[in-house]
């Protein structure tokens, strides 16, 4: 028999977000609980430099997630981390939710699951195709990769490539333009290190004795297709919304996004949504926080109104 | 709770080790981090494993020798000797899977 722990407010999702969530829950003397299925931080965590985010003009993002953790640890939210959500229970007056070790419930919860890499698929598959360039990129100083991708992910984790001192990036993006800011697509192209290719897709990878050698690639637009030596593939193709937990029993949009309102408030009483999970036109660092203050004092009306 | 090793006691403590897991980490590293909780949880499912870590920054010698090109990998001890390398995520069941077909 699982162990049962009753709060006011279950938090799904230890992403900024979430975890100014908790914080404007606890100062509202609500009891929350933040469960998260990797460690807190979401992916500002793979993020090299954080530039955007006010009172600190250039932070490493594992940095920033530290400390607003430190912020929530401070004000007593337990957090469960690596933490598999076995089930989720949204209908009713109190939600469950059912962990590997524990089961939750709650009259109100905050869906702050946000969303996940897209990963890449190729019909080889080789143990240096890399989803992150801070984890993986120092093995490659001195050979050549080829970045997926021409969002601002990938014109800036190309950059700290380069500033590892990976020789050569070829970066291919599918659509006819590359989406990253202006300055950033810039100051990569201007390193001399860099060549991009717009309508380009990734075929195939060539892998001899193990070791990649070449990523096979096409131009969609002309169908020529070409080989182009490689060490290795770094992917940033975007990412996609995890609502697994949920998707039965919320209202999404097409594409799998919440569809909250001013308030945050789903399409179920007592359920609020904030993040990257919710259906809107910035995905920004500050536009997570705002949700997480938002939903939390619309959680904390809703809780007193009762 | 990890026992961090080093360039100068890896081989030692590795050949000291009856049973238990090393994770090669890197700070900064997300994925690593992650990791370094599941080895928590997965220390309270068997309490009898050793667990080991090495910062393959601070031991890029060290982790070369094991083997450990990236950041995480774990590797599963069995009487002083490495007898499984995995690299990348894995859940504290999946990791507790992998240690006991080991």
């Amino acid at each position: 028999m699982k162990p049962e722990h009753h709060c006011d407010c279950l938090i799904l999702g230890g992403g900024p977000a979430g975890l100014t969530a908790a914080i404007y829950a606890a100062r509202a003397k609500l009891s929350a609980v933040i469960l998260e299925s990797n460690i807190t931080g979401g992916l500002v965590n793979s993020t090299y430099i954080v530039e955007n985010f006010p009172s600190y003009p250039s932070i490493h993002g594992m940095e920033l997630m530290r400390r607003m953790r430190a912020h929530v640890d401070g004000l007593g939210v337990p957090v469960e981390e690596v933490c598999a959500v076995e089930r989720l229970d949204l209908a009713g007056k109190v939600k469950t939710a059912e962990t590997d070790e524990a089961v939750y419930r709650a009259p109100a919860v905050i869906l702050a699951t946000g969303r996940k890499p897209v990963a890449l698929e190729t019909p080889t598959e080789c143990d240096q195709v890399h989803h992150c360039a801070i984890c993986d990129g120092a093995p490659y100083a001195g050979k050549r990769v080829l970045v997926a991708g021409g969002g601002n992910s990938a014109f800036d984790e190309s950059l700290y490539l380069l500033s590892l001192g990976v020789a050569h990036v070829t970066l291919i993006e599918v659509m006819p333009r590359f989406f990253a800011a202006a300055a950033a697509q810039e100051a990569l192209f201007a390193s001399g290190k860099a060549q991009g290719h717009t309508e380009t897709r990734l075929v195939d990878l060539e892998v001899t004795g193990g070791r990649l050698t070449a990523a096979l690639l096409e131009n969609t637009a002309t169908g020529e297709t070409w080989r182009e030596p490689v060490d290795g593939v770094f992917a940033f193709l975007g990412q996609i919304p995890n609502n697994a937990l949920f998707a039965e029993q919320i209202e999404l949009t097409k594409a799998g996004y919440i569809p909250a309102a001013v308030d945050m408030a789903t399409s179920l009483p007592g359920v609020f949504a904030a993040g990257d999970i919710v259906d809107k036109p910035f995905r920004q660092i500050t536009t997570a926080v705002a949700d997480g203050t938002v939903a939390a004092l619309s959680a904390e009306r809703f809780l007193r109104g009762r | 709770m990890l026992q961090e090793m080093t360039q100068a006691d890896y081989r030692d403590v590795l050949a000291a080790t009856q049973a238990g897991v090393c994770i090669v980490f890197k700070d900064l590293c997300p994925h690593c981090a992650n990791m370094e909780k599941v080895l928590e949880k997965f220390g309270r499912l068997q309490p009898g494993a050793v667990l080991l870590g090495l910062d393959i920054q601070k031991n890029p010698d060290a982790a070369a020798a094991l083997g450990a090109e990236r950041a995480p990998t774990l590797l599963i001890i069995r009487n002083g000797a490495i007898i499984r390398k995995k690299t990348g995520l894995l859940n504290p069941k999946e990791l507790l899977a992998l240690y006991q077909e080991a």
